[in-house]
């Protein structure tokens, strides 16, 4: 599914070059339940941008199925994270003007589909997530773990073949952490999309298949 | 789509939206006011000019061309007029209001000057002076559902419609109700006053020397030639349409960077939203397409209040002159919502386009 050769990453803030990542090299199959475990500033977030094509490697080889990210043009690189990548953020980023339904209803709506379609489908989903009674509340009514949960159900509207979770349960009290966990391992169980989490917890991290550390922009097991 | 989310934003930032909004509606309000006269004035001269033409018109000196109503000259100059050498043929007419109701009262013999030559009595026939007797307009003889031999109450008199023009397409003629002079006067209270003179000269050649004799011999009345008041009319035209551009060019220059301006302060708070979007699917061209949305809404939605604020300033105005002067005419309207349009799109080319360029990882950093 995700492929990175030799990445490495290199930002310039005011003249300053920071390595993120220093030649990290890493194959992830479809189906594998992944979790990237790293201090902060390891470079695991930039990882996983980089393999959600939020964002450009400096040098290396990324691919997403097969196809090498560095040849696909902007309006492509759109598509892929609209259908066959579903993203959730640690501060959930819903839009808040937006209701959980339109919210969850966004990805569809930005792909050309209408909006009774899609509000329907975005209800059935928020249902599977444990939210079915709260679809008409803005993101500000809504506790971290509701939100979270609404972030869920907007990463899987599209049917995506992976959820990438960057420290989804970083803002969040234990009890709604371990919930969130629980749900993406029900995900995974139920459906067999492939789920990378990023997160420093080496408790939540131990509970994926595989673990994927990351040091100071290497990977290191 | 992207756009409806976009603009859920006006309502979280309502009187920033409102605020955005004030310069294009105060502009094209301003400029359609002032088009709605040049406007107005076109409409009305060549409505005049098409029954007038050939004609010298005479009002009381001093009155500007187009507020005739307002006019009023003394009967006894009618004959001094008709002793210049050229003069073939005068009208003296009389407006009046009566309940609500505008009359033209015009001699007997020469409805003809006014009428034009062509424009006849279709249906009935026409008036005998002291009969209390009107003919009407097709126009308002339609509007009232009138037909020869209905009796209309002027002042508790009651006056019987003895004929219908034929329609002439001129709006002013199709609507008109007219009597005799004497009649008018007597019904107004107005013996020895008149409001215009229109002469028909005797040759086209001799509409100019009138004119001239007229200006330089009286000292009550002025005349005008239809070609002089349409030198005056299209120099008048011209100097508003000119101040109309001078006006639009300063609003639109305002207006759009105001617009431009919220837009770029807009964009950069919601850096965060627009980077969730693209990295959630939306394209470039998405967010692009949402951010000119934005400003043309903002736009077109400020030139909109400005244009209903226009229709209510220009029936001010026309009541305060008591003449349809100014006009808000269709093309005015169309003309108002598309400069906006425009204002919006080129004020909202350069925020839309920092928005597109964002990098989702760019946005999603600003936490």
């Amino acid at each position: 599914m995700f492929e990175l050769q030799d990445v490495c990453k290199v930002y310039e803030m005011k003249g300053v070059e920071t390595h993120a990542l220093r030649g990290a090299t890493l194959e992830i199959r479809k189906g594998e339940y992944v979790a990237i475990l790293g201090p902060s500033g390891s470079g695991k977030s930039t990882l996983m941008h980089i393999m959600g094509c939020l964002d450009t490697p400096t040098k290396g080889g990324v691919f997403v199925e097969g196809r090498k990210v560095s040849e696909m043009n902007d309006d492509e690189l759109a598509r892929i994270r609209r259908e066959k990548i579903g993203f959730v953020f640690q501060a959930y980023n819903l839009i808040p003007g937006l209701t959980a339904i339109e919210n969850v209803a966004l990805p569809l709506r930005l792909g050309g589909h209408g909006r009774g379609e899609s509000q329907r489908k975005a209800k059935e989903v928020l249902r599977k997530v444990g939210l079915g009674e709260r679809t008409t509340h803005k993101p500000n009514e809504l506790s971290g773990g509701e939100q979270q949960r609404v972030a869920i159900a907007r990463s899987l509207i599209n049917d995506p073949d992976a959820i990438l979770a960057d420290e989804p349960t970083g803002n969040l009290d234990t009890k709604s952490g371990k919930e969130i966990f629980e749900l993406l391992e029900n995900l995974h169980k139920k459906t067999g999309k492939t789920i990378i989490v990023v997160t420093h917890d080496i408790n939540l991290a131990k509970r994926a298949h595989r673990e994927i550390r990351i040091m100071d922009g290497k990977i290191v097991n | 789509m992207m756009w409806e989310a976009m603009l859920r934003e006006f309502g979280r930032h309502k009187l920033r939206t409102v605020l955005t909004m004030l310069g294009v509606m105060i502009g094209i309000f301003l400029v359609t006011s002032v088009s709605s006269f040049s406007e107005g004035i076109t409409y009305f001269v060549n409505d005049q000019i098409a029954i007038t033409s050939g004609l010298v018109t005479v009002v009381e000196k001093g009155v500007f061309g187009f507020m005739i109503q307002q006019s009023e000259i003394d009967e006894d100059l009618v004959e001094e007029v008709e002793s210049i050498s050229g003069v073939e043929n005068v009208a003296a007419i009389l407006f009046e209001t009566v309940d609500g109701v505008s009359i033209t009262g015009t001699p007997p013999g020469t409805e003809n000057i006014i009428r034009g030559v062509t424009i006849e009595v279709g249906e009935g026939r026409d008036y005998e002076e002291g009969q209390k007797e009107l003919i009407i307009g097709t126009g308002y003889a339609e509007k009232n559902d009138y037909s020869v031999g209905d009796v209309i109450k002027l002042d508790e008199k009651e006056y019987e419609i003895v004929g219908i023009l034929e329609e002439t397409g001129d709006s002013g003629m199709d609507n008109s109700v007219n009597m005799p002079l004497k009649d008018l006067q007597e019904l107004t209270d107005n013996e020895g006053k008149i409001s215009i003179m229109m002469i028909q000269p005797s040759t086209p050649a001799d509409a100019d020397f009138i004119e001239q004799a007229i200006n330089d011999d009286f000292d009550d009345i002025q005349a005008a030639s239809d070609k002089s008041i349409m030198n005056s009319v299209s120099e008048m035209t011209s100097q508003l349409n000119l101040m109309t551009f001078a006006l639009g060019s300063i609003a639109a220059l305002i207006s759009g960077i105001v617009i431009m301006n919220v837009m770029i302060i807009s964009v950069r708070e919601r850096r965060r939203d627009i980077g969730t979007m693209k990295a959630i699917g939306a394209t470039n061209k998405q967010v692009l397409l949402a951010i000119l949305l934005e400003a043309v809404t903002i736009s077109v939605g400020g030139a909109i209040v400005g244009i209903i604020l226009s229709f209510g300033g220009t029936s001010y105005i026309n009541m305060i002159l008591m003449q349809p002067l100014a006009l808000v005419t269709p093309r005015l309207v169309i003309q108002g919502i598309l400069f906006a349009a425009f204002i919006g799109i080129v004020s909202g080319i350069l925020p839309a386009r920092q928005a597109a360029k964002l990098s989702p990882i760019e946005a999603l950093r600003y936490e």
